[in-house]
């Protein structure tokens, strides 16, 4: 059985490839970086968030009286994608093959 | 607290307050991020909006789709149910008064159908009213059209046999007070004072 393997945006490539290091970011690092407007960019970081892509966390305000922000992170599986979608290969495969 | 202008301020509040279900954590990020930025917070809070739309959009999609599909397809509905009830009271009422009462029992249709979305969403009837009215003319024009063609001119056109304001006005009447009736009924419901003495 063939089946389709689900390619992520370039967006999406995007923000993978600005949270490759290993610091947690917050979402104006990532717009900044990614060049993303907020209205694009949450959206996307709910999807990867649920393909368990990236992780999330509540960091503590740098500054006092300054709000705790959100920051995210790449997981295991965000790595492996963003390998996989970087590396020139054929947009299906065969299930069950290794 | 860097602070904002009152439209900044205005437009992320309209943006994250009551985010839809599951959004709430994500909303409040957003609003994390604004409270930090120094500049740009027009447009940041603009795309939140514009966030906050599409999350809403995609969560009630069933809920517009049937809304729509319903309002546009209204007029010929209640056609199916007015003309045969209109067909039988003929024989007992004077003809004049059968014009009148079809015109009613077609307003009344749309109070029910306004009445029904109303008391799912009851925070939005008057949004439910309003394009209720809205969409029932243009599903009747588009039929309208799609009989008559272009032979009739829209200046011509009447509705509830009255002229074209006056029956928009009418339509809106009807489906306003049916959504008020109906995100009343669904709210009286909701707090239980509606229930049978048993039943609570």
């Amino acid at each position: 059985m063939v089946t389709r393997s689900r390619r992520l945006s370039n967006q999406a490539l995007a923000v993978l490839a600005a949270l490759s290091g290993e610091d947690w970011r917050y979402g104006l690092e990532i717009a900044t970086a990614t060049g993303l407007k907020s209205g694009s960019l949450y959206p996307l970081l709910i999807r990867l968030s649920e393909r368990g892509l990236l992780e999330s966390r509540w960091l503590e305000p740098e500054r006092p009286g300054r709000p705790a922000r959100h920051a995210y992170r790449m997981t295991g599986a965000g790595r492996a994608a963003l390998r996989e979608a970087m590396r020139p290969q054929t947009e299906f495969k065969l299930q069950g093959a290794t | 607290m860097a602070r904002g202008t009152l439209f900044d301020r205005w437009l992320i509040d309209l943006a994250t307050t009551n985010p839809p279900l599951g959004r709430e954590e994500w909303a409040r990020a957003m609003r994390a991020e604004f409270e930090t930025l120094e500049r740009g917070r027009t447009g940041w809070a603009l795309g939140c909006l514009s966030a906050l739309l599409g999350w809403r959009l995609r969560s009630n999609l069933g809920f517009l789709l049937a809304f729509v599909a319903v309002a546009l397809c209204l007029d010929r509905l209640s056609l199916l149910i007015v003309f045969p009830l209109v067909i039988r009271l003929h024989f007992w009422l004077p003809h004049s008064e059968l014009g009148p009462l079809t015109y009613a029992m077609s307003g009344a249709t749309l109070a029910i159908a306004s009445g029904a979305f109303a008391a799912v969403r009851p925070r939005h009837w008057p949004a439910i009213g309003i394009g209720m009215t809205f969409f029932n003319q243009v599903g009747s024009l588009v039929w309208f059209f799609f009989v008559f063609g272009k032979t009739v001119s829209i200046r011509r056109l009447h509705i509830m046999d009255a002229p074209i304001d006056v029956g928009i006005g009418a339509c809106l009447g009807y489906s306003l007070i049916g959504a008020l009736i109906g995100q009343s009924l669904a709210r009286a419901f909701r707090r239980g004072s509606l229930k049978s003495p048993a039943s609570a």
